[in-house]
């Protein structure tokens, strides 16, 4: 499984480590930083997490133009592999994020300190939790629909955010949540993890059966 | 005797629009079978359902071993990688890579090691994809028209490769041509496909050049045509 992860490695490192691309999200970030403070910086770096997060899309869309899954099933590499190495990637990629969100959010912090260091740490928890749960959840639909995935993935999180929002009210949801204690949130999460990428992974496993890897 | 690497059992394949039906043939070790046919013959679905690429529909394929290389008529490589993180990528992939094996392919093929694909021209992205084919220690190996749009010196290093391979290694090769001189170089036996059917099987021997082939496949095609 290394080999399938270190071609997606490469793959994103020539995608990612543009001139260009780190330039502007260099300029984004201190601009926002001086300009609109701790807050600002907040927002745009999770623009930028949410534009590594979505990057992932264009190693389905590489796999798909180059015929490389054909390949590596004349290799008899199994499907569950293949499946497993992408959701770790994914995995690497919201880490990434994670790191990127905490840091500026520590040097943004030498110019207005409005969180501790405690919330940052809690912040860049929730952050990652989150992302996670995101990408893990938009991978069977960019098997299913290729290119429309992204959209349709996020529109269907949007509708099941609205949904929820709609059955529970807010202000109950967040008074449930600081009256639970911190141990039984991290149940809950890790729960909520685990399930949302066993259900993730088995979806895009028997869609990768039917479909492509199947020819 | 040699080892009987592949053997085909009426094979029949339904895709969508065409079928192969009633393919017969087994391939031994030291066999290079070129397949022929027309376009839209059947070849490369041929090929493809072989590795399982394409279920079948009908019939059985007893394959005497799991190491198989193929060779796409496009790489399956994505284009914006180098030959370096290729060979590494591969080198973690395949128990059975031999990088210094691909090593040698690629400095025999002049192909620069730190240019991405995207880059290669046609000749050199095929040049590549048949070192990567030779570089897993496949017993059989699979080309689809590998050769077509190489100049005529680098479809000799190419082919001179293959031939060797099969040598050392007592391996198989079935490939996929349009090129007959491809099939008089190297090539042992050939099948003619036509319409998803095998209509001519025989051996290559010493007189045969491209025009007693071609002469072959014509009258072959008459005949089939007649039976039907």
């Amino acid at each position: 499984m290394n080999g399938l992860i270190l071609k997606d490695v490469y793959s994103l490192e020539k995608l990612w480590f543009k001139k260009s691309y780190i330039l502007a999200a260099l300029i984004l970030l201190v601009g926002s930083t001086i300009w609109l403070k701790e807050s600002g910086s907040i927002i745009s770096v999770i623009f930028l997490s949410m534009l590594l997060l979505n990057s992932l899309q264009t190693l389905f869309l590489d796999d798909s133009h180059s015929n490389w899954l054909l390949f590596l099933k004349t290799l008899n590499i199994p499907l569950s592999k293949v499946i497993l190495s992408r959701y770790t990637i994914a995995f690497i990629i919201s880490l990434i994020a994670t790191i990127i969100t905490f840091a500026t959010a520590l040097i943004s912090r030498l110019f207005s300190s409005v969180m501790t260091i405690t919330q940052l740490f809690e912040f860049s928890l929730i952050v990652l939790v989150i992302s996670v749960i995101y990408i893990f959840f938009l991978i069977p639909f960019i098997y299913l629909f290729n290119q429309n995935g992204l959209i349709i993935g996020f529109l269907t999180i949007i509708a099941l955010t609205f949904g929820i929002f709609k059955l529970f009210s807010i202000d109950a949801l967040t008074v449930s949540i600081v009256n639970t204690s911190g141990y039984i949130i991290f149940l809950i999460v890790l729960g909520v993890i685990i399930l949302d990428f066993s259900v993730s992974y088995a979806i895009s496993f028997l869609i990768m059966k039917k479909k492509s890897f199947n020819g | 005797m040699a080892k009987v690497l592949l053997q085909i059992n009426h094979l029949k394949t339904v895709l969508d629009s065409f079928t192969l039906r009633d393919i017969s043939f087994t391939a031994t070790a030291g066999d290079i079978i070129g397949i022929i046919g027309e376009n839209g013959s059947g070849k490369t679905s041929l090929l493809k359902s072989i590795v399982g690429i394409y279920p079948l529909s009908d019939g059985n394929i007893h394959l005497d071993t799991d190491q198989i290389g193929f060779a796409f008529d496009s790489i399956p490589f994505p284009q914006k990688l180098t030959i370096k993180e290729l060979s590494n990528v591969l080198k973690n992939l395949l128990p059975s890579w031999q990088s210094k094996t691909f090593d040698a392919y690629v400095d025999s093929f002049n192909l620069p090691r730190n240019t991405p694909l995207e880059k290669f021209s046609k000749g050199m992205k095929m040049q590549f994809s048949v070192a990567v084919t030779l570089s897993h220690k496949a017993s059989l190996l699979l080309f689809d028209e590998i050769t077509s749009g190489l100049d005529p010196i680098v479809r000799n290093t190419v082919l001179e490769a293959i031939k060797n391979y099969v040598i050392t290694n007592h391996a198989a090769v079935i490939m996929t041509t349009h090129n007959l001189d491809d099939v008089i170089k190297i090539g042992t036996r050939f099948i003619l496909l036509d319409n998803g059917k095998i209509i001519l099987e025989r051996s290559i021997n010493y007189d045969d050049n491209a025009t007693s082939l071609e002469q072959d496949f014509v009258q072959a095609v008459k005949d089939w045509g007649n039976q039907r």
